[in-house]
């Protein structure tokens, strides 16, 4: 069992609400797609509302959850390729088309200079960020971690999905979530610790790792959210909706689909005798 | 030997190197595809001979009218060992309907076991991690059902279906049959040693019982139309840290690892290759692309990576550079070791890339193997392409034509990528 982290912020970055960080950050942002903005938008944030410590930039790593990644971006990039042909493509198009783009700003806009790893998986992206910060501050390669699960809006996923039979649009956000993992003795009390994690993935049919069909999410809910930054979405809110509870709730977030199991376990810091 | 390094910088090094004990994550078996090669050995024989495979694109991988070389691998993928590896493990599959790239990890993992002495019977009964790098290889790249999905059509989604079962970690577990630890790192050129760093975790951790780590990236005219608008690379063949050098070519391949904590592998009877000693990781922040010019992130992951493996600069008989053969990744990389190296100390740095070209995501666990590869033998062969020195930077390789013997058993590999993060392996060889 690893040492138990707690998650000392959070915050979730939509286009609407959050145009205070946006301007701080407008000028640096100007060539960054969607996906990357939206990625350092809910990382400032959560960043900003961690408990005030000051780990030197090196000790801060960032860790990105992705199932698509900048997918949009490629596109625009492969459209400058067809239509302008070859040696006139967008060479800013292709350097923010890399999974770790999103990464690389965070690092570069927020002064942090520990790892940035970048996890693609279509399965749960931000439990697998979530997993490998906390390896890293098991080993003490890291003293604090920012996780962040990022997707962009496709279009061609969104028409993918449609012709897959699929009722929802589970990629049509463009959203980010970040949450900054701790020490335990660095958060406050009623704070969630982290407690477990344990991820199984199985083989599946392609299809249903786009429409999550038969994906269920316990106890929250029978039908689990769609998508895998919805996903991270609910976690954080579970998170969220934990801090008003007592100190001896062990509580679990739990999901079943056909393409493996999830579950996450965690309580909430206890008050000072 | 030498006292453990400590980072002049970053407390949390300095801390780091005295807690460490020395981990036992053994290196049991290694296997890569390439230009230079289809196996450690055809690697070994040809990187010593100098004999480079860099041609234009050829026909049956992607047209263009682009003029910059490459370093492709064989055009079929699978190699004969990977072939009976992936017939055995999954008769009802075609491998025509993997990924290239995934072809390829088939066959460097099938190499890795083989010498490993692991089949698949003893595979399926542990608890397995895959971590691996990519960059092309998590990409949707099917440039036709994009060109007729943006005019309006329906193209068939059978490539959406691909991209979609193509996640190499977890289909290789597909593949394998087995359970455990999945990742697959995207950290652009660093991801094959993150990669190969965090399965070093897992087994240090107890996480998994054997785990398969490393990169793998096959070519694509996407990439290779992005690195020419950005104006990487050559037109002729690169020349790490060479004067005249005027970008990378682009290369694909696979090389991956098996590690395994040692007492296990010794229970198995099976003596170690080697062990992956240290990780190190961090980032420039700096710009999106280019990498900080006196290589602020690498210098930190270097330090890392020695503290973690709680050893000392001294202790280092060779450093395999990123070594692109772009102006600023060499500049960048050589004022980082020169700021590293004491004056000392001798360590035999070379770049490989002359003889795969640059692999992209799987560049990190391909030089993690050809380092090891020299460590093994003792000596280390040139840098191909590196002729004449350049006066701008501090330090020199080991140019073509030229070997060199290496007195320990311990070396380093290293890899830059844009976003600007940074990661380094120590790794030591067997006796």
């Amino acid at each position: 069992m690893r040492q138990e982290v707690a998650v000392t912020a959070m915050s979730v970055s939509t286009n609407k609400e959050n145009e205070p960080v946006l301007a701080s950050l407008k000028k640096t942002l100007r060539r960054a797609d969607g996906l990357t903005t939206q990625a350092v938008v809910a990382a400032a944030q959560a960043l900003a509302k961690a408990p005030t410590r000051e780990p030197a930039p090196v000790e801060v790593g960032i860790f990105v959850g992705t199932a698509f990644g900048p997918l949009e971006t490629n596109f625009r990039f492969l459209d400058t390729l067809l239509d302008d042909g070859e040696g006139q493509a967008s060479p800013t198009l292709f350097s923010h088309s890399v999974h770790n783009m999103a990464a690389g700003y965070i690092s570069r806009l927020l002064d942090l200079r520990g790892p940035a790893l970048t996890m693609t998986t279509f399965t749960w992206p931000f439990l697998s960020a979530l997993d490998t910060a906390w390896q890293f501050m098991a080993q003490k390669k890291v003293r604090r971690a920012l996780v962040t699960a990022v997707e962009a809006k496709s279009a061609v996923l969104e028409d993918a999905l449609r012709r897959l039979g699929a009722s929802d649009d589970s990629v049509s956000v463009e959203e980010a979530v970040a949450c900054v993992l701790d020490p335990v003795e660095w958060a406050p009390p009623g704070y969630p610790v982290l407690q477990d994690l344990e991820i199984n993935n199985r083989p599946c049919a392609p299809q249903i790792l786009l429409t999550r069909k038969g994906e269920r999410w316990a106890p929250q809910s029978s039908q689990c959210p769609i998508g895998p930054l919805d996903h991270a979405l609910a976690i954080i809110k579970a998170l969220t909706h934990l801090r008003s509870k007592s100190a001896d709730d062990i509580l679990a977030f739990s999901i079943a689909s056909l393409f493996g199991d999830a579950r996450l376990t965690w309580r909430t810091k206890e008050e000072k005798p | 030997m030498a006292p453990p390094a400590q980072s002049p910088d970053h407390s949390i090094t300095k801390k780091r190197a005295y807690q460490n004990t020395k981990s036992s994550v053994a290196i049991t078996g290694m296997g890569c595809i390439s230009a230079a090669g289809t196996d450690t050995k055809s690697h070994w024989i040809n990187i010593n001979k100098s004999t480079a495979r860099c041609s234009p694109v050829p026909d049956w991988l992607f047209f263009t009218k682009l003029h910059y070389p490459v370093f492709a691998a064989p055009p079929e993928a699978l190699s004969p060992t990977g072939r009976d590896l992936f017939e055995s493990a999954s008769p009802s599959l075609l491998s025509s309907t993997l990924s290239r790239t995934l072809n390829l990890a088939v066959s460097a993992v099938a190499e890795a076991l083989n010498q490993a002495g692991i089949g698949l019977q003893y595979l399926r009964g542990k608890k397995v991690g895959i971590a691996l790098g990519t960059t092309v290889g998590c990409t949707f790249n099917n440039e036709e059902f994009y060109e007729q999905w943006r005019r309006g059509l329906e193209p068939d989604l059978a490539p959406i279906l691909h991209y979609l079962s193509g996640n190499l970690a977890q289909a290789l577990h597909g593949i394998l049959g087995t359970q455990g630890p999945s990742a697959v790192v995207t950290n652009a050129c660093a991801s094959g040693t993150d990669a190969i760093g965090l399965a070093k975790g897992w087994i240090a951790s107890g996480a998994c019982d054997l785990a398969v780590a490393g990169g793998a990236d096959e070519l694509s005219r996407i990439a290779y139309n992005g690195f020419a608008g950005l104006q990487l690379s050559d037109t002729e063949q690169c020349r790490p840290f060479d004067r005249h050098r005027k970008g990378l070519n682009l290369g694909e391949g696979a090389g991956l690892l098996v590690l395994e904590e040692e007492g296990q592998a010794r229970e198995r009877g099976i003596t170690p290759l080697g062990w992956v000693r240290g990780y190190g990781s961090a980032s420039d922040a700096w710009h999106p692309t280019a990498p900080h010019p006196e290589g602020r992130g690498l210098k930190c992951a270097f330090v890392q990576a020695l503290a973690d493996a709680g050893l000392s600069i001294q202790d280092v008989a060779m450093i395999n550079a990123h070594g692109t053969g772009t102006k600023a990744n060499d500049l960048a990389e050589a004022n980082a070791l020169s700021n590293l190296l004491p004056e000392s100390c001798h360590v035999a740095i070379v770049s490989t890339k002359g003889m795969t070209g640059h692999t992209l995501g799987a560049a990190g666990g391909l030089e993690a193997v050809l380092t090891l590869l020299a460590l093994r033998q003792g000596v280390t062969p040139g840098t191909h392409g590196y002729q004449s020195s350049d006066p701008q930077l501090p330090v020199n390789p080991i140019p073509q034509g030229i070997s060199a013997p290496l007195p320990t058993r311990i070396g380093m590999s290293q890899s830059l990528a844009f976003g600007g993060g940074n990661a380094a392996l120590v790794i030591e060889a067997r006796p």
